[in-house]
């Protein structure tokens, strides 16, 4: 059995997607365990920054998803604090630039949009963490949520689509507790760009962590705003408005 | 077909192009009421994408964001979408190469301001690729055969960045026929001249401007002539505004020097200037002259780490410079600066009779005509003849247009394309009509 401490729990269409962190000599490093029989998880028992012991198999792997394992069978170890988990995250896969984020330059949207891929082919890995600068959140879309992220290197990614469950499962309660008025967009955006923001950026955990979509088209694997800590906590949506 | 069936039509064509420009090309349209993402044709990254390119191809940037719905996922949606908008907000009605009327893609000038005189001046020493290798210890061929670098002007020393702009000055006001006293601004964009007095207030004192005359500089590295052009547009907003002289000038060979930036970067860099005079235009004059018609730029950090450029402590100039990304990023933000201008002033590329493009270096330059199927015949290739000329590449290959084309009447003279990138990664462009 391996141990991952869980860091990333990722909305995708069918389910969630993880990424777990495993002890190495030194430091860390990112394994996505993968269910024997789905893509994804159905339905995830555990939650980020619990410890879970995995039987994990080598599986056949696509680059840059050079993570993946297969998972055969899973149970809790303990969990740690979020603060713990970010400590161990900074020790796992990290860049200080936009370039070491994946190995390979970002290429723009070719529809026109500020989205930004990789070719497959280029990228060393899937995921990687980042100290952040700053960050902005857009609504335009939602219930597609999409955050853009200053880099240490005061390099920018614009239009990261938010996946980290977390984040969306937060803003999904504020949904159901207003009910879904017509200025919903707005009031979201007014709010995560500023009561949400100055929660993160004044955090001394505050870290992201960006991972790569799998290949759309054979061409381009998309950034994604994987995690962005510190995790929202329910007293902050009392300041919604 | 009546009215409201073309403006159907015409909403589907918009639709099913996005639609198609984002599904492998082996991929049918689905049917009108089949969802894109539910049926895997579509995933969640593309699905914004196609809404965007919607939005893009409308002409209006903020489309599903003012319409209160859920963003469509069908075709049928997406029509009854921008219908539904189109109805309320009576958007105009224009298809992807029609003049769109609304200001909310690009600027547009309203044409107080037209383009009256012109000039460009370069350093008056020529060298050859193999005297500029041999200078910066290159490989030869590394700038000739590689770069595609013909010849380099740099200006000896008793030229500056003011002798240069006075020269290109001096011809745009003798074209115009306008006396440097009947100026009201001068606005100056300089690279290389770093210290006060500024750029622009030692050409006001070179070209003995009147009292009354105003004095600006303005900054933005490569895309710093496309930005005083701009500025310029906007100050005729000031009914007492006559005459603008907006002034490049770029002496690159006193700062990229070899032994404190390397040849790859230094050894692309010529010397030169550009200046253009704007006058107020009257109904009549402003159909004989060239004016700014729109106007589109930003930034870019994605890319900003590719070249930082800045003074270090000991003296001498700290370079960051990395040339493959630099490239790319550079070649597929110009063609996107041409696609988005032929959108937001609703000019096709083959309409413009000249493309005014900023050229790091004579290889990328022609890398991007092919991208963006611009005709050698039409672009300057300033960077081959002169060096990279820093804002004044611009206003050089701008000056050489006109040289050719201001004279002939306006119904076939046709439009100017302007574009440009800096570090950071700023762009602009223009489109000149």
């Amino acid at each position: 059995m391996i141990e991952l401490l869980i860091s990333e729990i990722t909305r995708m269409n069918s389910g969630s997607c993880v990424l777990g962190l495993e002890a190495r000599n030194p430091g860390f490093r990112s394994l996505r365990p993968i269910p024997l029989t789905s893509s994804a998880w159905p339905a995830f028992p555990y939650r980020r920054a619990d410890k879970v012991a995995f039987q994990l198999s080598m599986m056949p792997v696509i680059e840059p998803h050079v993570e993946d394992r297969v998972v055969t069978s899973h149970r809790k170890l303990s969990a740690v604090p979020e603060n713990e988990l970010v400590h161990c995250l900074k020790q796992a896969e990290v860049a200080n630039s936009i370039k070491d984020l994946f190995g390979c330059q970002l290429q723009q949207s070719r529809l026109g949009s500020d989205a930004v891929f990789v070719n497959p082919a280029d990228a060393g890995r899937s995921i990687c963490g980042c100290e952040v600068d700053g960050i902005n959140f857009s609504f335009k879309f939602y219930p597609k949520i999409r955050a853009s992220l200053v880099l240490a290197s005061k390099e920018t990614i614009r239009s990261l689509p938010v996946v980290d469950r977390d984040l969306i499962d937060f803003v999904e309660q504020l949904d159901r507790k207003i009910g879904s008025p017509a200025d919903l967009r707005y009031r979201l955006e007014r709010f995560f760009n500023s009561v949400y923001k100055s929660k993160v950026m004044s955090s001394p955990i505050k870290f992201a962590r960006i991972g790569l979509t799998r290949p759309y088209k054979g061409d381009s694997c998309w950034l994604m705003l994987d995690s962005l800590f510190p995790l929202p906590r329910c007293e902050w949506q009392e300041e919604f408005k | 077909m009546n009215p409201a069936g073309q403006q159907r039509a015409r909403i589907r064509e918009i639709v099913e192009g996005c639609l198609r420009s984002a599904i492998p090309p082996e991929a049918l349209l689905p049917p009108d009421d089949i969802d894109w993402i539910e049926s895997g044709l579509l995933d969640s990254m593309a699905h914004v994408e196609v809404l965007i390119c919607m939005e893009r191809a409308i002409g209006s940037p903020n489309l599903f964001d003012r319409s209160g719905i859920a963003p469509p996922a069908t075709i049928q949606l997406a029509i009854e979408a921008i219908e539904a908008i189109e109805a309320i907000e009576s958007l105009p009605q224009h298809s992807l190469h029609s003049v769109p009327e609304t200001k909310s893609w690009g600027q547009h000038s309203t044409g107080r301001a037209g383009l009256l005189g012109w000039g460009a001046a370069f350093g008056s020493r020529h060298l050859t690729p193999a005297q500029v290798e041999r200078e910066f210890n290159m490989p030869m061929g590394d700038l000739g055969r590689r770069a595609g670098l013909e010849r380099l002007c740099r200006a000896p020393g008793d030229e500056d960045e003011i002798s240069l702009a006075k020269a290109a000055a001096e011809k745009a006001l003798e074209l115009a026929g306008v006396h440097a006293q009947s100026l009201s601004w001068i606005i100056g964009t300089s690279e290389t001249v770093l210290g006060f007095p500024s750029f622009a207030a030692l050409l006001h004192t070179a070209l003995l401007a009147s009292g009354n005359c105003r004095v600006l500089d303005v900054g933005g590295g490569c895309v710093g002539l496309l930005n005083a052009l701009v500025v310029a547009d906007a100050l005729f907003a000031d009914v007492r505004v006559e005459n603008i002289l907006v002034v490049s000038a770029d002496v690159h060979s006193r700062v990229l020097v070899p032994g404190k930036v390397p040849g790859e970067l230094g050894g692309l860099f010529g010397d030169g200037a550009s200046a253009f005079l704007f006058q107020r235009s009257d109904e009549e004059a402003a159909s004989t002259r060239y004016s700014i018609r729109t106007s589109i730029g930003s930034c870019l950090g994605t890319y900003s780490a590719a070249l930082k450029v800045r003074p270090s402590l000991d003296a001498g100039i700290a370079v960051e410079f990395d040339g493959e990304s630099l490239a790319h990023a550079v070649a597929d933000r110009m063609e996107r600066i041409i696609s988005d201008l032929e959108m937001a002033s609703g000019v096709p590329r083959e309409a413009a009779i000249g493309f005014a493009l900023h050229q790091p270096n004579p290889r990328l330059t022609r890398i991007l005509l092919q991208r963006a199927r611009l005709p050698l015949e039409k672009v300057p290739l300033i960077a081959a003849s002169y060096g990279n000329l820093g804002a004044s590449t611009c206003g050089a290959a701008l000056s050489a247009i006109l040289d050719l084309h201001a004279a002939k009447p306006g119904i076939i003279r046709g439009p100017v394309f302007m574009a440009a990138v800096a570090p950071g990664l700023l762009w602009a462009g223009a489109v000149l009509a």
